[in-house]
């Protein structure tokens, strides 16, 4: 069966290639009756991309005889044969050895000709069981917008959000009200629904998908020159990107989207100024501690019930393999940067006492009159701003700062004055080791959870 | 604590962009002390960096921002100092760099932890739309009881200085001497001639600038002042500077170490100490 492309078809196939190689490891292909369609998936199989070329744009297309073609073969054999395009005058691609390789022949200028023999792995494709007519929210927009978009974050991104309201498109890199590593650097860019060609949201949503799939796409509708359309409904069910060309090209990029059971969310965490005074913080904290721990709790014991139908909803994953074995492996879920554990309002504010009392401290020391008597150790060593400080819950330091009580003085004779107050200093390397017990306050933000936590005790 | 910049001006905000560019070349955090009417922007401050030299940037708040408030933790406290991420900074400031932005907010805030919100109003051409972008850039916020280990460096006292035209033929000598040797020695003439030499095994090369504005800084009129300082240092200074300004004023303390001062405009100053070492 033979397929030959002339030099500029050749030259999107091979495009079309690079950018499913940044979504999975195999490419698969299908030859159908209209065309030719290449697929990948990712590894964890949240992403889908498949891209479809029409009949038309070849200049021989040999009908598969009986059904469709089916075949797998290896990405990276792939990307060496069609990495350098740029002499390709015409390719010719053939299915040889009773449909068991894939000949790929290169017609370069000045008579070169390159041959490549690729074996076919074997004849699985990825179905998806995804409904790809069009979704509720509709976003179509030129390359170039989407491109802006993209490149406001950082290149080691992982996540993309995108808040759609009716007014405005917001696209962050973390879900608001979430809490973030202390050393991430937060991003949004707002956008106006007129950048679009078509805006259609229906109800406000918050969607979050992994951007090393989309820029992929978007690297191949930006070389097609093409508008690029993103359609989604909301948090939890698969986003589609849709980049159409001349109706020659289709391309398809099916992306699962986070959904809102795996994230915890805290109003504590969203914006608010810096302007309250230390004294006020002191105060609302004393209040919070006595009462009961009412809403961190329940919200854990929601998740908890929520973790029951995660469970079983799970069954049948997003993609399916043909012929019809149903992978082993479950659906990974693609779980942003956050931890799931809920208790952290109190000891937010635990710590951000601490540095009040801290600073408050250190004026005290700094504005008392020089006495002879220092005053009673109340407190451990208190951490400053840059230093970092695991309590355990429930020994939390006194919030209030040591007062030079005024009866020390008639004890001079029989006590024996303590030793001065060690202040610690800015930059103490090992501070670990002077500290009583090292008790991580929550898991790790860098620890990704592949799958939720099926212990029905936990 | 409240500190709260605005920025209008294009051309202001491209300069406050290649500043910050400069110095996320330098290092890789950066010390902000906010002052009433000044900013300063230090970076290596400790000096314990082999490979890059001491930098500071002392920025009147009127020059560049024409709202800036800044109050500080406690009343009778006149900072507000902060560590940040030079990298971060840069990153956030990136679409100044094109003229594209209308304006840029500056603005310190705590959204689970202080951070400097860097909140830019962007007219890009495929546009016609005024887009925003928000960056919330991650600080550690310094407590008063650890400022003096905090300080703006001070200009040391020198000898002899000269005002040197263009700064792209030292540049380009300078990248090409460090290769030569590892220290290079720079002295200075009053009559106005800066000689740069760099002494190898095999050999000595010695270039000269001739005709050069001489400015005396020490009562006793010096003709000639000399410092040996490390090649790779003065190197990474010049390789960083991103600045469009291309004077340079270069101060020397004798055996001890040499200033060099940018004037970006009036009451916007980058400085450079670069230590002298040992033959």
């Amino acid at each position: 069966m033979k397929y030959t492309l002339e030099g500029t078809n050749a030259r999107v196939m091979a495009k079309a290639v690079q950018s499913l190689s940044k979504l999975g490891k195999e490419l698969f292909i299908e030859i159908e009756q209209q065309g030719l369609q290449m697929r990948a998936i990712n590894a964890t199989q949240s992403a889908v991309g498949s891209i479809f070329f029409r009949r038309s744009m070849f200049e021989v297309f040999d009908k598969p005889p009986y059904s469709d073609f089916y075949c797998k073969i290896s990405m990276k054999c792939c990307l060496a044969v069609f990495r350098n395009m740029s002499e390709v005058e015409y390719c010719e691609l053939n299915l040889i050895d009773n449909q068991n390789s894939l000949q790929v022949n290169l017609r370069c200028k000045l008579e070169t000709t390159k041959e490549a023999t690729i074996s076919i792995i074997d004849d699985q494709n990825i179905n998806t069981n995804i409904d790809t007519a069009q979704r509720s929210n509709i976003l179509l927009g030129d390359h170039k917008l989407f491109m802006d978009i993209s490149n406001i974050f950082n290149s080691t991104e992982e996540e993309l959000t995108l808040e759609a309201n009716a007014d405005s498109l917001v696209a962050k890199n973390y879900i608001e009200g979430t809490r973030v590593n202390d050393k991430f650097m937060r991003t949004q860019l707002k956008l106006k629904p007129k950048e679009f060609d078509r805006y259609q949201v229906i109800k406000n949503t918050v969607i979050t998908f992994c951007i090393k799939e989309f820029r992929a796409f978007l690297l191949f509708g930006e070389c097609l020159n093409a508008s690029l359309s993103l359609e989604f409904d909301d948090a939890g069910s698969p986003c589609m990107l849709k980049v159409k060309k001349h109706g020659e090209i289709e391309c398809l990029l099916i992306m699962s989207t986070l959904s809102p059971d795996d994230v915890s969310f805290s109003h504590d965490y969203c914006q608010q100024d810096l302007t309250v005074h230390q004294k006020d913080m002191r105060a609302a904290a004393s209040k919070r501690k006595s009462s009961t721990p009412g809403p961190s709790v329940q919200q854990k014991r929601r998740q908890q019930d929520v973790q029951a139908e995660i469970d079983s909803s799970m069954e049948s994953p997003l993609f399916q393999f043909r012929p019809s074995e149903a992978p082993s492996v479950q659906q990974a879920r693609i779980l942003a940067e956050v931890d799931t554990v809920v208790l952290i309002e109190d000891e937010a504010e635990a710590e951000a006492l601490m540095l009040a009392a801290a600073d408050a401290v250190q004026e005290a020391c700094r504005l008392a009159p020089p006495k002879a008597v220092p005053e009673p150790a109340a407190t451990p060593p208190l951490p400053n701003s840059t230093e970092v400080c695991f309590y355990n819950t429930d020994d939390v330091p006194a919030t209030q700062s040591p007062e030079l009580s005024p009866d020390v003085h008639g004890d001079d004779d029989e006590s024996i004055p303590q030793s001065p107050e060690r202040v610690p200093q800015m930059r103490t390397i090992f501070s670990r080791c002077f500290q009583s017990t090292y008790v991580p306050r929550e898991p790790s933000p860098n620890s990704q959870a592949y799958a939720p936590n099926s212990d029905t005790e936990d | 604590m409240k500190f709260r910049a605005q920025m209008k001006d294009p051309l202001y905000m491209r300069e406050f962009q290649n500043i910050i560019a400069t110095l996320s070349k330098l290092s890789k955090d950066c010390l902000m002390i906010l002052g009433a009417q000044q900013m300063h922007l230090i970076v290596n401050e400790d000096q314990s960096s082999t490979s890059s030299p001491l930098v500071w940037v002392s920025i009147a708040a009127t020059e560049y921002f024409p709202e800036y408030v800044m109050e500080a933790a406690h009343p009778d406290q006149d900072y507000i100092v902060l560590i940040m991420s030079s990298a971060n900074l840069g990153r956030a400031l990136s679409f100044l760099r094109g003229g594209g932005a209308n304006s840029c907010k500056l603005k310190l805030q705590r959204i689970q932890f202080p951070c400097i919100s860097v909140a830019c109003s962007l007219l890009s051409t495929s546009s016609t739309e005024a887009r925003d972008v928000l960056y919330d850039v991650p600080v550690t916020i310094i407590p008063a009881s650890d400022w003096p280990t905090y300080v703006v460096p001070r200009v040391p006292p020198s000898q002899l200085a000269l005002v040197l035209p263009s700064l792209r033929l030292l540049r380009s000598l300078i990248d090409k001497l460090k290769n030569m040797s590892p220290s290079l020695e720079f002295q200075a003439n009053s009559d106005g001639e800066l000689n740069v030499v760099a002494t190898s095994e095999m050999s000595t090369v010695t270039s000269r600038f001739k005709r050069l504005l001489p400015r005396f800084l020490s009562a006793d009129n010096d003709r000639e002042a000399s410092c040996l300082v490390d090649s790779r240092k003065a190197s990474a200074f010049f390789t960083a500077l991103q600045l469009a300004n291309e004077e340079l004023t270069i101060a020397i303390d004798r055996e001890h170490s040499i200033h060099l001062q940018i004037d970006v405009r009036k009451d916007v100053m980058l400085h450079s100490i670069l230590p002298a070492v040992c033959a």
